[in-house]
């Protein structure tokens, strides 16, 4: 157990640092956070990531997610 | 006689079917009635005012997902998008931007909701939080970026009759003049811009904001605007789906008595009864 690569990471999501286990893949990193993927749009970086990346999209310390969704509102 | 020769014709009316429908971005609508999804008191208050309204189309805010609470996921499973198409708004934006950047996640949001050919944006930049008024050039500069990215863009503007013309030429599919400020319920306060901007548009003219009662979405409708965004005065009403029912009727109202034709106007008046054969000593 001593693969740097599943040591906790740091990364930030919605505007907030969190942390979670390394090694995981982005779909993966959604449900340890409680989203459900299928309801949820993902920029990853900066950019809209398609969710067929998802399960294969490494994450990585550092990285930044911005997740979202629509919510009432007119204006 | 006691029958009258020439008995009323039943239902001689205007028919709402000589009206070809509400078309923006190739894609035709039969309710002329847009409606929001915010400031209600409850989900269910805003399901049932969705229907009462007849409305097709939905605006709906991008936001984080805030909560890991059961139902954060918003309005995806709470609105039957088979039947409602989803118009993603880039409120909250105050630069061009960030209006682009949210305008790309609700156009994903769309298409996860079922609506693949979904490239509908209703374009908000407001840097301005007490009067919500729209920035005119983050506006334009946005509207332009976006339509290149293949968006069906419906621009939230101020009612400027110019800037309206620009958006047109930008490539937009709507214009959306205000009838006053975001919420306000004023009604329409700058009529005789509106008024020129419909006369001069060649793409659907939404009235966005501001109507409070049903009157005035039936104001805004007989001077020949092609549809009405409204949201507070439903959501914000005594009984949301009784509101939403009654802007409904008068959006068809207003539209029907627009291609009916109202009367000239007059100086004086002109008795509707005979001149001849009064009756007299």
């Amino acid at each position: 157990m001593t693969d740097p690569s599943l040591a906790p990471i740091q990364l930030r999501l919605n505007g907030e640092e969190r942390s979670c286990p390394g090694g995981l893949g982005l779909e993966a990193v959604l449900e340890h956070f409680g989203y459900r993927p299928q309801l949820v749009v993902v920029e990853f970086n900066g950019e809209i990531l398609a969710r067929r990346h998802w399960p294969l999209q490494a994450v990585r310390q550092a990285d930044v997610l911005e997740v979202v969704t629509i919510v009432g509102g007119g204006s | 006689m006691a029958h009258s020769p020439n008995p009323l014709p039943s239902a001689a009316v205007a028919s709402p079917a000589q009206d070809p429908g509400l078309v923006i971005g190739g894609r035709r609508f039969r309710s002329r009635l847009m409606t929001g999804t915010g400031k209600y008191p409850s989900l269910a208050a805003m399901q049932a005012s969705l229907v009462a309204s007849g409305c097709e189309i939905v605006t709906v805010a991008v936001r984080r997902v805030q909560s890991q609470a059961s139902g954060h996921e918003g309005l995806l499973e709470a609105i039957d998008w088979q039947r409602i198409w989803m118009l993603p708004n880039t409120a909250g934006c105050a630069t061009a931007e960030e209006a682009v950047r949210v305008a790309r996640l609700g156009r994903e949001l769309a298409k996860l909701a079922g609506q693949e050919d979904n490239t509908f944006v209703k374009l908000e930049v407001i840097p301005d939080s007490r009067h919500l008024l729209p920035d005119p050039i983050g506006t334009l500069r946005a509207a332009e970026i976006l339509v290149k990215e293949g968006f069906t863009v419906l621009p939230y503007i101020n009612a400027d009759p110019i800037l309206a013309k620009h958006l047109e030429e930008a490539g937009c599919a709507t214009v959306m003049p205000l009838g006053s400020p975001i919420g306000s319920g004023q009604g329409i306060r700058n009529a005789a811009n509106i008024a020129l901007i419909i006369e001069n548009s060649r793409v659907p003219v939404v009235v966005d904001a501001g109507i409070g009662v049903p009157s005035e979405a039936a104001q805004a409708m007989e001077m020949g605007a092609d549809a009405l965004l409204i949201n507070s005065a439903i959501a914000l009403a005594g009984d949301p789906a009784a509101m939403a029912h009654a802007m409904g009727q008068a959006c068809e109202a207003g539209r029907t008595a627009f291609l009916a034709g109202r009367l000239p106007r007059r100086a004086q008046a002109s008795a509707s009864s005979p001149q001849q054969g009064l009756v007299g000593p």
